[in-house]
């Protein structure tokens, strides 16, 4: 739950960022796939090395 | 994304093999590295007006594509949900569901999944310290009437008390690998740390006595 917390807020800074300095284009779009991206290869470790350690204790 | 995973979950269990982690991994790469290695051959040939953002976009939509995948597989290989019916399908059944004892040991004997008949054990409270919350008992029953389209899963069990969806008074019918299947991947997880806890719902609870 804190990381959709700070990955939106994140994502959101960034597009607005990106939009205020590009506008909509596809620089812009591939800019927010590519963080995307990066949050769900976040999450997906997170859940492997969660899933791991849990595994141990139960 | 959703879609494509029971797709593939479904298939899987139509046609019998259980493909490994390993097997799913090759699947995504070899899907990932010739569409970027032709996109990139592509934008350096100069053969379309592609620009190099368009190209590293595709690339991110097929990665968060494969990812997820890759999660959502994982996590219902190992979700604690289906531990729990695979704990289900082997503790004993109340001595009184003869039908439904038969039935088990019948599918035990010819090597099929056990799964669904847990899941109607446990729904019917046959299943000593495994029971379906309101929502899995919802869940069960959409499934169920889906899977087996109004029949009965178990011979000698016809009551139309056991069909809310049809009036019918059904033959016998096996319950089909799908139901389990299906199910097994909605009731896969349920732990509330995780970024997927929209898909977390309570479907099996542990009765501790």
């Amino acid at each position: 739950m804190k990381f959709v917390l700070a990955g939106g807020t994140g994502g959101l800074s960034l597009g607005l960022h990106a939009f205020l300095r590009h506008q909509a284009d596809a620089e812009v779009a591939s800019g927010l796939l590519v963080y995307a991206l990066a949050c769900e290869f976040y999450v997906f470790l997170f859940s492997m090395v969660s899933s791991s350690i849990r595994s141990l204790f139960f | 994304m959703f879609w494509a995973f029971s797709i593939v979950r479904i298939l899987v269990a139509e046609i019998g093999c259980v493909p490994e982690e390993k097997g799913i991994f090759r699947l995504h790469l070899f899907s990932a590295v010739p569409l970027a290695l032709v996109a990139f051959a592509l934008v350096m040939s100069g053969a379309i007006e592609t620009q190099w953002p368009v190209v590293l976009g595709a690339l991110s939509v097929h990665g968060i594509y494969s990812v997820s995948f890759l999660e959502l597989w994982s996590l219902s290989q190992g979700g604690y949900s289906l531990s729990i019916v695979e704990r289900a399908a082997e503790a004993p059944v109340c001595a009184t569901a003869k039908a439904c004892v038969a039935q088990r040991n019948r599918r035990r004997e010819t090597g099929q999944p056990l799964g669904g008949i847990a899941l109607f054990a446990a729904n019917r409270g046959w299943v000593p310290g495994i029971v379906l919350t309101p929502a899995g008992r919802l869940c069960y029953f959409f499934f169920r009437a889906i899977a087996l389209g109004g029949k009965s899963a178990i011979p000698g069990l016809t009551s139309i008390a056991d069909r809310p969806w049809t009036n019918r008074q059904s033959v016998t019918s096996m319950p089909p690998k799908v139901t389990a299947c299906l199910f097994g991947f909605w009731v896969f997880d349920r732990r509330p740390w995780s970024a997927h806890v929209v898909m977390s719902h309570r479907f099996i609870a542990e009765e501790h006595s």
